[in-house]
């Protein structure tokens, strides 16, 4: 009863952790409904699409305290470890973003340190370190590879063990509900005709069920098999076919707290089973309580386990970690659009723009020309999309092109020229007709052009949304507005987009399974722990019942020492070796013992008169000579025949 | 009687027997279980473990007549049974019982009696008469054989044969004491204890022949289920499927092993057989009502082994595991 009260009270646990968290991500969930709805509502969306020529709406405003505070709080998160984490590895081809370590000093003390050092390094050696990039490049293909061919290799011995474990008591069952070979026709075969069942769960399922039914009788013999499988998957006992209670209380002798239940429990079942005692609910409940320790405490341990793992892990993973710590990456961006909204990545192809999207920011990709028509129709209709890089087909429909003059000293907002804020970055400027938002020297460096019904935003280098940039100045404050995320969530297009994760675990992280994989994990454990260490039933070895040659040879020998026979040893050994001796003189196959001795004596380099003993008294034992000898001498003669056979050649 | 009077009576008769019998505590056991089951006993060992005073301290402790036979190769099976002799004073035949009229039979060294000799006790063994010159004698009950040959010295012997030693329920082997329990048997004949002289070790009489009697009748009341009797089929029928047997079990066996069973079951107290009582009593039943393939025996594979592979083989009736 006490286990009962404790699993059910872990079960609620389990719910309510379930509960709560679905509030919690339905409380992170309504305020982007809110502002999506609040969107809807300020926005004059109908006077864009009523209008037939589209008139650009007027330039966000930059809020820069609601950003920066969101900027200090992402950054503190430590999802960029580029920012505070020394010696945080910094790759060569993350050189071009140190123009922004300066303006990122205050915020990002580390990143300016290695940029630092990189700089001061590279001047001292002279050395071109662009091969460092192509090594390292090497060496991460190298451990992807290594990675894919050890997770096969996991994948395969898993699916292995859980092939073994799922065959293992089935094919036990098997072999209980077949008669052996060498049983007799019938004998055993009423008994087994039903396969046994080797999970204690389900047989105590089934005797609480029957106790349930009022079937007393057979709720105790499923409560002791539910028992023996138990103390088997503890190790207590080994549990096997021809094996009796008695056996298995004999195992328990050592351990008294497990015996005195283990035997009230065999009497009460033999005694019902065997003795046609009446089984009622007092008999049962009493037995079941006396067993309830070699029950309980571990099925308690594996439902607190899966509780306690229950309402641990489903903890808020960090946005920004999965979209690039490292000064290149994309973590700040997607944690102050994370602050502000809801943002995702899109690993899938680009088929189509979901209905609940508002934005797209197109980064660096691999997707082709022809992929991005579904983007286009959506802008068409009324979306707004922020493309860093070239988008040849948008950009032939736009005509907006990065081929202007280079600008060096970055940019300020063209509707705000009285600002003292300044946008930090080099890139080429815009060529083309677009409203410009930033303007470099009077080129526009960041422009707006309608396509359709929407929008697009040029940004003349990715690296203005990098971790670099957005650290830097007021980048944050002066590009965040181009993000708006009251439409909508914002989706981006990036490196990962039509690709897979670095590692499953990426994906796994990326796709929020890591908490349940860990909680499945634990699961394993506790089941280690609750049915035992091989998880599976185990197997008693099957003795082989052959013999070698060698055994049947030694057997022999030891019964004829026994009944001291001697001589019809040495009768049937000289009879070999005699064989033996003259095939190994060809010439002598018919010869007498006299004719091959001389022989025997060359081949062997022994005394032709010793040689000659040693066969007549082969021959005499051979003929069965009445004057048999001693014990002594026969073993001796035969000991003569061995080392003359192995002086002329060995055995065969 | 009941289950829980029989176990006590067992009890008793086995601690006085084992007072006197040091360290033989299961053999006594056995052989009580034999009596019971009205059953006989095949005893190998070498001399000197005991065997006499066992039975003649058993007979002591239940009040049962004892005799002993010693077999030799010149030994008449009128020598056993007993035979008509001319009273010439009647000028009639009259029949003088031989040493076999008595309810506790010790037949010493068995095998060096050849087979007409030992083949009078079959009779006697299987339906407890004796028949001379066609008059059947009933012999007084309660009635065990207990026979005892020696498994070392086979010159001038006659080896039982099978249905003389399908006669016996039980074949029990008895090996030399451990050191401890030799060392307890010569503490016991420093304090003088003499094996001739019961009488001097204060043998107590725990119960009568009527009550071995009862408790005999008891035994064959002891409730045997379906399932037991299976397990019982199984085994007997797996030692004529054996590959290292030549030849099984007779029906005999499976018989002897129930009625066994019947009697362990109640020395412990039980009024039904479990699988237990026929794992038990499973070597000592079957071992000398088999008969080995000659491959087995070179490799030096024996009865028992036998029977050991069985049993880990035959399933356990349900409910057992």
């Amino acid at each position: 009863m006490m286990v009962r009260r404790l699993a059910v009270a872990c079960g609620l646990a389990c719910l309510l952790c379930v509960a709560s968290q679905a509030v919690a991500q339905d409380a992170t969930t309504e305020p982007e409904q809110e502002s999506s709805a609040s969107g809807e509502s300020t926005e004059p969306q109908a006077e864009e699409t009523a209008t037939d020529e589209f008139p650009l709406p007027p330039p966000p405003q930059p809020d820069p305290a609601s950003v920066n505070a969101n900027l200090e709080k992402a950054l503190l998160s430590g999802a960029h470890p580029f920012c505070r984490q020394r010696f945080h590895p910094f790759d060569p081809s993350e050189l071009s973003l140190c123009e922004f370590s300066k303006a990122a000093a205050e915020r990002c003390p580390e990143f300016a340190k290695a940029c630092n050092n990189l700089d001061r390094e590279i001047e001292r050696s002279n050395l071109d370190l662009s091969w460092l990039g192509t090594l390292a490049k090497v060496f991460r293909w190298l451990g992807s590879v290594l990675f894919w061919v050890l997770l096969g290799v996991a994948a395969l011995a898993i699916i292995a063990a859980i092939v073994r474990i799922v065959r293992t008591p089935r094919a036990a069952a098997e072999e209980d509900a077949m008669p052996e070979p060498n049983a007799p026709d019938g004998a055993g075969a009423a008994p087994a005709a039903v396969p046994f069942d080797h999970d204690a769960d389900r047989h105590l399922g089934r005797a609480r069920s029957l106790a349930a039914k009022g079937e007393y009788a057979l709720a105790l013999v499923e409560l002791h098999a539910a028992v023996v499988l138990r103390l088997d998957a503890r190790g207590a006992i080994v549990m096997q076919r021809g094996r009796t209670n008695g056996d298995y209380a004999r195992e328990l002798r050592g351990k008294p707290e497990l015996l005195t239940p283990f035997r009230e429990l065999s009497r009460a079942v033999e005694g019902v089973h065997f003795g046609a005692r009446r089984a009622d609910a007092g008999l049962y409940e009493q037995t079941l309580q006396k067993v309830s320790s070699l029950l309980g405490p571990l099925a308690v341990c594996l439902w607190l386990a899966f509780g306690a793992s229950a309402c641990t892990g489903g903890g808020q993973r960090s946005v920004g970690s999965a979209c690039g710590g490292d000064a290149d990456g994309y973590g700040v961006l997607c944690s102050l659009l994370g602050e502000s909204g809801s943002v995702r990545r899109r690993h899938r192809q680009l088929e189509a723009v979901d209905d609940s999207v508002g934005l797209v920011v197109v980064l660096p990709n691999s997707l082709e020309d022809e992929e991005w028509k579904p983007l286009i129709a959506w802008i068409e209709e009324g979306g707004s999309a922020v493309l860093t890089t070239g988008v040849a087909p948008i950009d032939k429909v736009t005509g907006v092109r990065r081929d202007g003059k280079y600008c060096k000293d970055g940019a300020r907002l063209h509707d705000l020229p009285e600002t003292k804020q300044r946008l930090i970055g080099s890139a080429p400027t815009l060529s083309g007709s677009s409203a410009a938002y930033a303007d470099c020297g009077g080129d526009t460096f960041i422009g707006r052009v309608r396509l359709g019904g929407g929008i697009v935003t040029y940004l003349p280098t990715p690296h203005l949304l990098s971790n670099a940039s957005l650290v830097a100045g007021d980048n944050a404050s002066l590009l965040l507005p181009l993000l708006p995320t009251h439409h909508g969530s914002v989706e981006l297009i990036g490196p990962w987009t039509r690709d897979s994760e670095d590692s499953p675990f990426a994906s796994l992280r990326a796709a929020g399974l890591l908490p349940w994989l860990l909680q499945a994990l634990a699961l394993l454990l506790a089941l280690s722990l609750y049915k035992g260490a091989p998880f599976g039933r185990r197997v008693a070895l099957a003795e082989n019942p052959r013999r070698r040659f060698r055994e049947h040879v030694q057997a022999l020998g030891e019964r004829w020492a026994d009944a001291r026979a001697s001589r019809a040893a040495l009768s049937s050994y000289a009879t070999w070796a005699l064989e033996v001796l003259r095939e190994r003189v060809p010439s002598a196959t018919q010869a007498s013992v006299a004719a091959l001795a001389p022989q025997l004596a060359r081949r062997s380099g022994r005394s032709e008169a010793e040689v000659t003993n040693t066969l007549v008294h082969a021959r005499l034992a051979k003929e069965g000579d009445p004057d048999d000898g001693t014990e002594a001498s026969h073993l001796a003669t035969m000991r003569e025949l061995s080392r003359l056979i192995s002086e002329t050649g060995g055995p065969r | 009687m009941n289950a829980q009077l029989f176990q006590q009576i067992f009890s008793s008769i086995q601690n006085e027997v084992s007072r006197i019998l040091v360290g033989q505590h299961d053999l006594v056991e056995q052989v009580l279980v034999a009596l019971l089951a009205r059953g006989h006993v095949l005893l190998e060992g070498v001399p000197g473990v005991g065997k006499t005073l066992l039975v003649r301290a058993l007979s002591g402790v239940v009040g049962a007549q004892f005799k002993r036979i010693q077999f030799t190769p010149d030994l008449m099976p009128t020598d056993v049974t007993g035979g008509n002799v001319f009273d010439a004073q009647r000028s009639q035949f009259t029949f003088v019982p031989g040493p076999i009229f008595t309810q506790l039979l010790l037949g010493d060294e068995i095998n060096r009696a050849p087979a007409k000799t030992q083949s009078a006790l079959l009779e006697a063994m299987q339906d407890a008469t004796v028949t001379a010159d066609g008059v059947s004698r009933r012999l007084p009950q309660p009635f065990l054989v207990i026979a005892t040959q020696n498994p070392v010295e086979s010159q001038g012997t006659y080896p039982l044969p099978e249905a003389q030693l399908d006669r016996f329920l039980l074949k029990l082997l008895v090996t030399h004491p451990s050191p401890d329990v030799e060392k307890r048997i010569l503490q016991q004949f420093v304090e003088g204890f003499d094996p001739t002289a019961l009488a001097t070790a204060q043998l107590q009489q725990v119960c009568t022949a009527e009550n071995l009697i009862e408790m005999q009748n008891f035994v064959r009341t002891v409730r045997v289920d379906d399932a037991i009797l299976d397990y019982v089929t199984d085994i007997v029928g797996r030692t004529r499927a054996h590959p290292s047997i030549y030849l099984g079990a007779s029906p005999r066996g499976s018989l002897g092993l129930v009625a066994v069973a019947r009697a362990h079951a109640g020395s412990q107290g039980r009024d039904f057989v479990i699988p237990d009582d026929i794992k038990a009593y499973a070597a000592p039943v079957l071992r000398h009502r088999v008969i080995l393939q000659p491959d087995a025996e070179l490799s030096n594979i024996g009865a028992d082994d036998c029977i050991d592979s069985i049993l880990k083989e035959a399933k356990v009736p349900k409910g057992v595991g």
